[in-house]
């Protein structure tokens, strides 16, 4: 909004923080959900989310004893469910660092209200995500034959299969994120246990607040380190899911060949995983009452990067397409024409309509600032998504260059449930991360608030 | 008072024997599985207690010594097989074969090379006839009133019927035999006939070539049987004839044929022209193909006959009745007749006119007076006497036997009766009603290896032994006496047939004893070579017969569309005499991929009619029976016909053929023919196990043909025709110029895809079967696999074969995108596989672009169709390890591959490093000669070509040069070590513009079954 005055433009900006709100009634807000009796929809919804961990373990100690035979896997599909599951958690575990590190460095100050949400739910989808890898092979007792440790028999994994990569990258993204995530926390964490009020809290979140004062000193080192850690993670948001993405491309597979992957691969995590955010938000704000520190203006943002990713991944599958066709390559061209008509045209179609056409809907303020709208949109990019990478993954193996070993791929009620599993394992750690830590970052968002200029009050 | 004692041992009060004493039978002796016992019960129960911390030491698992020779087995080195030769038969075909056996174990039949003929090649029923001996449904002991009983009751209660039977002279004694070709054998029936003149014998076989026979012998007087010189014509025409996938010369012929469809040889390629009512093996290799009903086959045969000799002025008159008839056919016309009949007569002598057993006796006698007219008798086709024919049974048709051997039930003639072949009940026509005439005979004996249908309407049931565990002698139809020995002690508590017949007249004799003594004209040291050889002698058996009667041909020709059922013999388990093999089962059908079942098969445009498709159950209804089977639309098949594999159905409490499939003969009649059937679709669906979905080739060029005069125009016409780019590697490419580099090449051509390769390579590489329900999820682990391409027109297509197995890149995808390095290169060019180093994460399997690379889902070894419950009562038996019943079979050389693991094709590495280290041994390098893999040493038609690429005296050299070899995906720059010889085929030029077959590039053609209708129901 500009207001032209007699001789300079001065811009304003739409705050950040709704209006009214003090240092301390953002302490209150964020500590409220910590140490509010716990309300009844916290408990029912851990303990769905609980016997989703559950369903979860039995399906892999049932997986483990019986072998991978109980998926739906079969000879031209090797890689289902499993793989699927995989792709689209780490995608999930995009948003967080693209919010923290990326947003941080350009110093895009509307992301305090959401960095910290987003970086949860990033460390959580990549537990999630982490465990199908695990478990997906053969042989689960011997995973750990996939990294490099030494051995009496001189037996290094191989360094060319992008398997590997995988284990490397995905790794790294864990423990980088997790310290991003925690070194964020730190004040915060002090913050509270500042306020608490019970011995052992004081105990457990005074071991984790590291001895925080909050002294000058402190907020030097702990700047300093956090824009090291930044820069540290902005290129692993890129190359976790090009790698993820070289899984697929690194092969010979057609549908799987393609050099388009590793900007898709990443365009299409953000988009995941800030549909993804809206909808976690979109909840957290309405159940612990943060519209006033989480206000529509974010959420507008939001959905902008959904719109803009998901033209982006957009014009990735019109790109895929027309390099079928220009190539004139013939088993690409079958692949792709396999995609669209084929046997799994359905999965196909879902992918596109949520992916592609849900998000059009942003193109409309009313549409961008409509919490229902945004909420069943972004859960259409999530099940998008998650059909994108079951397009990729499946369609390509199904039907490949020689017509005799097509086939067809179908999961079964252990597949479906390890999958509804992991998401019993991502709420738990949600819920336990909504009613134990600060949701949203204290110390940051009181830096973007008026009153954190030095010259607050004062008249020019 | 004394006391009594049993042993040394038991005077001395040894702790052993006292244990003996009280216990009926030893330790591992196989006790009766019922449940759990109390006693179970309760050490289950004190296991679990030792388990909750009681006690550690209790919960170890009783063990049992492996003991080492302590003198050296003669001949017998430790690892080494040793070979031993025998002979078995499968109706009326006689194999010669030999046993590999590992430390006593027999674990794989080869063919025998010194056995006349054979080549040291096999057929699928050599391969797989192994894992019968292993069988754990086979009986272990004789059934009385289905009880078990030993063999000294048996041998005790055919003591006092011996004594009843010499009152009577046999009076009331019947004998119901198979299909006999063993010498012994009649010479116990002389025997038993002398002392009790008044018993009877009958036969009957299911399969039989009664037809050909009786038709010969009516019209020339002489039993004689036909024998192909296929080495000599160039033209072939067969009336429904699978010659190439049936009978005593099917390797022979496959052999002679294949080398006469080698463009590279220096004698022309041959043509054939196959007409048929569904796709057969041989109907795959045709050039020209074309679907006509059975019942057609006489008069389109009728026709060919009319206009050859009108071409050749003969005057058909004096022979035969038949007269010109306009046919009315979809596929045969006056034109396609007048082509076939000017290619005959321009081959008069060199071409060769034969017609399936399954047609009656009249076109048999016609194809006699064709080739006579030909003058191809004597020259392309052979008649050998058929050997036994003096025996009355064998004079009349099976079907006329049984029909006597019923009549005489019913009239209450016979009270005694033994059956000694096949499985009657099963396969005789419901409607003759044997099931209750055999209940009027008092007693009923039957030798058997399965409780079956006809073991349950049985008193006394004696387990037959297999081929391998007893002595036998055989005389085949070429002449060829052999004496089979075996070469693993009894596993059964059984009789050999002569044992059995033996039992009828006379005090117990051995096998040995029998065969020993029928032979006791051979010195020690023929008998001795006879033994080593496989085969005693070969007497000439050819003849020459005339003509002695004039042909009547009763049919008459109309043009109709009713439905016509044909029931046919299978090419995986015979007429159900394999049905309970489950690696026959879980092969794939040659022509239409299915595992584990059979179906009505139905051409397109009849489905279309009917609106049926794939998986539909139909009722197929007679005036006196019927039977509800799906369905399975086959392009090529004939119009307004079905056909049916027999062998399937069987009502059996055995592991393999329970519920497998649909019992064709019971749309029997009492002659053994179908009459008009109704077809009612029902709305029920069948799931069908394929094990390939898609049948187009897509408009890719994976199998590469081309007509001779395309090939004679451009002979690199197989190279090519995929763009391939330049190889812009980064490094330079290891270069395999040195020392062995493995290879191999598959001849198209010569492929009849009769599967021995697959076989073979399952005996050789201890590959379980997964059972249906696997192979519906695409779970088979076959190493190999034979893939089928229909091409161009749906109504009647090319069919093309491709075997594949792993390629062996040389720059393979698998290797690279492993993380663990456990699929590899060797210096010798191999693709290696480390099973222990493998996890299992199936990414080689999803960058193998020809899908070789077969993953253990479950522990196959141990959930097989076939595996045999545990007895759980130990704790550690609740830990899973894998089946014991089948692994005496297993080739100690080649590793048991555990679940999670990634498996495929070697080369026979076992077989590579044995041979490399015999000829390192003596300071020489591998020839040819030296080595073969499991599916090149099988295949009867010298398809596969494989050893040293760089030797250039090497078959596999020599062919890697030829000007038809391509590899496959050559495009993705894999240096595949497997290359293929691209198919040529010989269609004739005035036919080929008319027939779709050879109007190139129907691409396109969705030819999917089964694939589609899982989808739906997947969904």
């Amino acid at each position: 909004m500009t207001i032209s005055t007699d001789s300079t433009i001065q811009v304003k900006r739409v705050p950040l923080v709704a209006p009214g709100e003090t240092f301390e009634s953002v302490t209150e807000i964020v500590s409220k959900p910590m140490e509010m009796k716990l309300p009844s929809w916290w408990l029912i919804t851990f303990c769905v989310a609980i016997s989703g961990v559950l369903l979860l373990k039995s399906m892999l100690a049932y997986l483990i004893w019986e072998g991978i035979g109980i998926w739906g896997l079969n000879n031209p599909v090797g890689w289902g469910y499993a793989i699927v599951n995989f792709v689209f958690w780490v995608g999930i575990g995009h948003a967080g660092t693209l919010i923290s590190a990326i947003l941080f460095l350009f110093r895009q100050k509307w992301r305090t209200a959401i960095n910290r949400f987003a970086e949860a739910m990033t460390i959580f989808a990549v537990i999630c995500a982490g465990i199908f890898p695990g478990v997906h092979i053969g042989r689960q007792w011997l995973a750990y034959w996939l990294f490099p440790i030494p051995n009496s028999m001189g037996m290094w994994p191989n360094f060319k299969s992008p398997l590997l990569w995988d284990v490397f990258a995905v790794s790294t993204y864990f423990t980088v994120s997790l310290m991003f995530w925690y070194v964020g926390l730190v004040p915060d964490l002090a913050t509270v246990r500042d306020r608490a009020k019970g011995k052992i809290r004081q105990m457990v979140y005074g071991i984790f607040s590291l001895g925080w004062r909050g002294s000058n000193r402190h907020w030097q080192n702990y700047e300093k380190a956090y824009l090291l850690l930044a820069a540290l993670a902005t290129p692993l948001v890129l190359s976790v899911h090009s790698i993820v993405s070289f899984d697929f491309a690194v092969s010979q597979l057609p549908g799987w060949h393609t050099t388009i992957f590793p900007p898709y691969f990443v365009a299409g995590a953000i988009f995941s995983g800030f549909a993804m955010v809206v909808t976690l938000m979109v909840l957290a704000r309405q159940l612990f009452n943060l519209k006033a520190l989480v206000t529509i203006g974010h959420l507008e943002r939001m959905n902008q990067i959904i719109l803009l990713t998901g033209m982006l991944v957009g014009y990735a599958y019109g790109m895929e397409f027309f390099m079928a066709w220009y190539s004139g390559y013939q088993y690409e061209t079958f692949a792709f024409i396999n995609r669209a008509t084929g046997p799994y045209a359905w999965a196909y179609w879902i992918m596109v309509s949520c992916n592609v056409i849900s998000p059009q809907l942003f193109w409309f303020k009313k549409c961008r600032t409509s919490i229902p709208i945004m909420f069943v949109v972004s859960i259409f990019v999530n099940i998008g998504m998650w059909f994108e990478r079951f397009v990729i993954t499946v369609t390509s193996l199904h039907r490949d260059f020689l017509p005799s070993s097509w086939g067809y791929y179908s999961p079964t009620w252990v597949d479906v449930c390890t999958f509804i599993g992991s998401f019993g394992l991502f709420f738990t750690l949600f819920l336990l991360f909504l009613r134990f830590l600060p949701v949203i970052s204290i110390a940051e968002i009181k830096n973007v608030m008026p009153e954190a200029d030095p010259h607050h009050g004062e008249d020019h | 008072m004394n006391k009594q004692w049993r042993s040394i041992e038991d005077l001395n009060n040894d702790k052993q024997v006292e244990k003996f004493k009280y216990r009926e039978f030893q330790e591992g002796a196989s006790e009766l599985n019922e449940g759990v016992s109390r006693r179970d019960f309760l050490k289950f129960l004190g296991s679990t207690a030792a388990l909750a911390g009681l006690s550690g030491c209790n919960i170890r698992k009783p063990y049992y010594k492996i003991k080492a020779y302590s003198k050296k087995v003669e001949h017998s080195v430790p690892g080494v097989p040793t070979f031993y030769a025998t002979s078995f038969q499968v109706n009326s075909a006689v194999y010669g074969v030999l046993a590999e056996t590992h430390e006593g174990r027999p674990t794989k039949i080869e063919g025998n090379p010194t056995y006349p003929n054979t080549n040291g090649s096999s057929v699928l029923f050599q391969q797989s006839s192994i894992i019968d001996l292993y069988d754990p449904d086979r009986l272990k002991g004789p059934l009385y009133l289905t009880k078990n009983a030993s063999m000294d009751d048996f041998k005790d209660w055919m003591l006092s019927l011996k004594k009843d039977l010499r009152k009577s002279a046999g009076r009331g004694l019947g004998f119901l035999l198979g299909h006999t070709l063993s010498p012994s054998t009649y010479k116990l029936i002389d025997s038993i006939r002398s002392v009790l003149p008044r018993a009877k014998f009958y036969r009957y076989e299911p399969i039989n070539d009664d037809n050909r026979r009786l038709a010969l012998h009516q019209l020339t007087g002489q039993h004689v049987d036909t024998k192909f010189d296929l080495s000599r014509a160039n033209v072939v025409v067969s009336f429904s004839d699978d010659f190439l996938s049936y009978g005593h010369h099917q390797i022979e012929y496959s052999r002679d044929f294949a080398d006469r469809r080698d463009p590279d040889n220096e004698t022309d390629l041959n043509r054939m022209y196959v007409f048929e009512e569904r796709y057969t093996v041989t109907g795959t290799k045709a050039d020209h193909h074309f679907p006509v009903k059975q019942s057609d086959l006489i008069h389109v045969l009728s026709q060919l006959l009319i206009v050859i000799s009108r071409k050749v002025g003969f005057d058909l008159s004096r022979f035969t009745d038949i007269e010109y008839q306009e046919l009315n056919l979809d596929f045969v016309d006056h034109k396609v007749l007048t082509a076939v009949a000017d290619d005959l007569v321009s081959n008069r002598g060199r071409s060769l006119v034969t017609v399936g057993s399954a047609l009656d006796q009249s076109a048999h006698q016609l194809v006699f007076l064709l080739n006579s007219i030909l003058g191809n008798n004597f020259k392309t086709i052979f008649y050998q006497k058929v050997p036994f024919l003096n025996y009355d049974f064998n004079q009349r048709s099976s079907i006329d036997s049984i029909t006597n051997f019923i009549d005489d039930l019913n009239t209450h003639n016979l009270d005694t009766v033994m059956i000694l072949g096949g499985n009657p009940v099963y396969s005789v026509p419901e409607k003759l009603g044997l099931k209750r005439a055999l209940s009027k005979a008092q007693n009923r004996i039957y030798l058997t290896s399965y409780d079956d249908e006809t073991a349950k309407l049985c008193n006394w049931v004696v387990p037959k032994l297999h081929y391998l565990e007893s002595w036998n002698d055989l005389e085949s139809i070429d002449g060829v006496v052999s004496i089979a020995q075996p070469v693993i002690r009894r596993t059964v508590d059984g009789l050999s047939e002569h044992e059995l017949l033996n039992l009828v007249y006379r005090v117990y004799r051995s096998d040995y004893a029998i065969v020993k003594s029928s032979w006791s004209r051979l010195s020690s040291l023929q008998y001795d070579k006879a033994i080593h050889d496989g085969f005693v002698y070969k007497k000439n058996t050819v003849v020459f017969p005339s003509f002695n009667n004039k042909i009547k041909v009763t049919a008459n020709y109309e043009s109709n569309h009713n439905l016509e059922v044909t029931l046919y013999s299978d090419y995986k388990v015979f007429d159900g005499r394999f049905s309970n093999n489950g690696w026959l089962q879980e092969l794939s059908d040659p022509i239409h991929k299915l595992t584990w079942d059979n179906a009505a098969y139905i051409a397109p445009k009849t489905a279309k009619k009917l609106s049926l498709e794939t998986g539909d159950f139909v009722r197929l209804q007679t005036d006196y029976a019927f039977l509800d089977i799906p369905v399975f639309i086959s392009p090529g098949h004939a119009f307004d016909a079905i056909s049916i594999p027999m062998g399937y159905g069987k009502e059996t409490d055995n592991r393999i053929e329970q519920g497998v499939g649909f019992n064709g003969f019971h749309l029997l009649d009492k002659q053994g023919n179908i009459g008009s059937v109704t077809l009612i679709k029902q709305s029920k669906k069948h799931k069908f196990a394929s094990t390939q979905d898609h049948g187009s080739m897509e408009g890719r060029p994976h199998v590469r043909y081309a007509t001779v005069s395309e090939y004679d125009k451009n002979p690199t016409f197989a190279q090519g025709q995929e763009e391939v780019p330049h190889d812009k590697a980064l490094w330079d490419n290891h270069k395999f110029d040195t020392g062995y580099q493995w290879g191999m090449v598959i001849d198209l051509n010569r492929c009849l895809s009769c599967n021995a390769c697959t076989a073979s390579c399952q005996a050789e590489n201890n590959i379980p079967i997964v059972g249906k329900e696997q192979v519906l999820n695409g779970r088979e682990m076959h190493w190999n696999r034979t893939d089928r391409y229909y091409e161009g027109d749906l109504d009647n297509p090319k069919v093309l074969e491709q075997p594949i197995s792993c390629l062996h890149c040389e720059n393979a995808p698998c290797e690279q995108v492993c993380p663990v390095a456990a699929t590899v290169h060797d210096d010798e060019g191999l693709n290696v596989m480390v099973y222990n180093r493998c996890v299992g994460t199936r990414y080689c399997a999803d960058n193998c672009p020809v899908k070789v690379r077969k993953f253990n889902f479950f522990d196959y070894h141990q959930r097989h169709p076939q595996a045999v419950a545990k007895k759980k009562f130990h704790l550690f038996d609740y830990v899973k390890e894998p089946d014991k019943s089948l692994a005496k079979q297993f080739n100690p050389d080649v590793t048991v591959r555990m679940r999670g693991v990634m498996e495929k094709c070697t080369y026979c590495i076992q077989r590579l490093k044995a041979a490399t280290r015999k000829a390192a041994n003596e300071q020489r390098v591998v020839k040819d000669v030296d080595l073969k893999t499991a599916c090149q040493q099988a295949c009867p038609t010298d398809g596969i070509a494989f050893g040293n690429i760089l030797d250039k005296d090497s078959k596999v050299y020599k062919w890697r040069k030829k000007q038809r070899n391509y590899s496959i995906l050559e495009q993705l720059l894999l240096g595949a070590r497997t290359t293929f010889l691209a198919n040529v085929f010989n269609p004739n030029h005035v036919l080929v513009a008319d027939n779709s077959q050879y109007n190139k590039k129907h691409h396109g053609h969705k030819l999917d079954h089964g694939s589609k209708e899982n989808h739906d129901n997947k969904h």
